[in-house]
């Protein structure tokens, strides 16, 4: 890489506490602290972690017509989701594929966008280019802003000794304004990439530490990329350029909850006319039989045919199995369906399961997983 | 954990211990660090042959596989089975008790150019992590 790589408020101090650093994005990230991966996804799943997501990027919409452009560029219809409330949300290509999956965040003078640390350069630019003309300022906070993230059970009894409002009042998908330390306005909302209860903070840039230490003394660990992207699989959530990417549809993806196939937005013809011809390819979990862990990539074969690719596999430490995301042929998508990856050469049995693999509300789950 | 001085090194953090045309295989205490959370160790069946250089057997962690290799060429006599069903274990002694594969060796050529402890220690200092 020929560029430094970028780093955040809290670089030093992951280093100094014993986190393995590593390339994401172009910035140096923790992938884990010293009690490893598996610890960290117990410690999301029971009690609460702490994230270091200063490297995500941040779009503030203002203007008039902040509403009119975000629904132009988005697949959400953000105009009709409630004051105060989230939705998750694509922005697509003309031809339907995915540039980027945001958060989108309905305030009342200003639209949140919460973009992904790969699309810091290329969503801002895709923003204004597509909006150019209308009156909307798109204001890249990223460089300014400090972004956190509790997960966990734990985490609300732990933001809580710390912030100024009840966060009883913040409803999942939902965010408001609140003082963090007794003098810190920031932005909390009631949102996540773990499948568990938690929040996202938003404030000054130059705050980070102090809240850091704060809510680690408060009882949060801190945790690294390696156990997030483990959590996020466990709950079947997409990561971009696994999941989606510029040749993948949401359609495809099973993310019609973040699609608003009735309003205008950039790629939504594609999508009407894929939704109407037929999918050629839907999302699937796959069961996975035996230790050996299907990665991004491998190969999907039924009777020796290939019917479809792994988009995210991992060991999954709550279940105590091996866990895969896929993209396979549609008439596949049927639960229980026997199937075959083809882990580096070695033939590993798999079936067809339902997502996603983890869910807070349901723990306890058998071997065999999934939905039944 | 201290590092024995009757084995020889790799640069991709395999230890060697050779006794007559007998051949012991492991991970060194940096792999095992920098593999992280061991959760599975893909090891060959007895009797397959190995060339040097080959991939003998696949460490997987939760977020990644290692490749570990055949430093000579020879054929597999005795697998760790204990590792195989407890890879944590492999962690807690890699040197000793975590073991990996046991090879009779036909061919010793490259055993010579494998370094010895003081050479894998200096080896380590420049090592890049990922």
């Amino acid at each position: 890489m020929s560029e430094p790589l970028k780093t955040t408020p809290l670089t030093e101090w992951h280093r100094s506490h014993g986190a393995r650093m590593v390339p994401f994005a172009g910035f140096d990230m923790p992938v884990q602290y010293k009690g490893g991966i598996q610890e960290e996804v117990r410690i999301v799943r029971n009690e609460c972690g702490l994230f270091d997501l200063c490297h995500m990027g941040r779009l503030v919409l203002r203007g008039p017509e902040r509403e009119k452009a975000a629904d132009h560029v988005l697949s959400q219809n953000v105009a009709r989701v409630p004051l105060g409330a989230i939705r998750y949300s694509l922005i697509c290509t003309p031809a339907g594929t995915v540039v980027d999956d945001v958060l989108v965040y309905h305030g009342e003078d200003e639209v949140h966008v919460v973009i992904n640390a790969s699309g810091r350069e290329t969503d801002p630019k895709w923003f204004r280019e597509h909006t150019a003309g209308m009156d909307v300022e798109i204001d890249d906070v990223s460089d300014r802003q400090t972004m956190l993230a509790l997960q966990g059970p734990q985490s609300a009894e732990i933001l809580q000794t710390i912030c100024d409002i009840d966060l009883a009042t913040i409803k999942y998908y939902r965010f408001g304004q609140g003082t963090l330390l007794g003098d810190l306005p920031a932005l909390i909302s009631r949102t996540g990439y773990t499948g568990e209860d938690g929040f996202e903070l938003f404030f000054d840039l130059g705050q980070a530490e102090r809240v850091w230490i704060a809510l680690e003394q408060a009882g949060a660990k801190p945790i690294g990329l390696g156990a997030r992207d483990v959590c996020r699989t466990e709950a079947g959530m997409p990561l971009y350029g696994h999941e989606i990417n510029l040749e993948i549809t949401p359609l495809e993806a099973c993310l019609d909850f973040g699609i608003d196939l009735d309003k205008p937005f950039i790629g939504c013809e594609a999508l009407r006319k894929l939704k109407a011809d037929g999918l050629p390819r839907t999302q699937v979990g796959l069961a996975v039989e035996g230790k050996r862990v299907p990665r991004d990539g491998c190969s999907v074969l039924q009777d020796g045919t290939e019917v479809g690719f792994v988009t995210s596999g991992t060991f999954s430490p709550t279940l105590g199995r091996p866990i895969a995301m896929a993209l396979v042929r549609p008439d596949l998508a049927r639960e229980g369906l026997d199937l075959e990856v083809d882990v580096r050469g070695k033939p590993v049995q798999v079936k067809v399961d339902g997502l996603p693999f983890y869910s807070r509300k349901r723990k306890k789950k058998g071997p065999s997983g999934g939905k039944n | 954990m201290a590092r024995p001085d009757d084995v020889r090194y790799t640069k991709t953090h395999e230890w060697v211990k050779l006794e007559g045309d007998n051949l012991t295989l492991g991970i060194t205490d940096f792999a095992v660090e920098h593999l992280g959370d061991i959760v599975f160790v893909d090891l060959p069946d007895t009797g397959t042959d190995l060339e040097k250089g080959e991939t003998a057997l696949e460490i997987e962690s939760v977020k990644a596989v290692a490749e570990v290799y055949a430093p000579v060429t020879g054929t597999v006599e005795a697998v760790n089975e204990a590792i195989a069903d407890e890879a944590a274990s492999l962690s807690e002694d890699c040197f000793g008790a975590g073991w990996l594969i046991r090879m009779k060796v036909s061919d010793a050529a490259g055993y010579d150019e494998l370094m010895d402890l003081a050479a894998y220690e200096k080896h380590l200092e420049t090592a890049e992590p990922e």
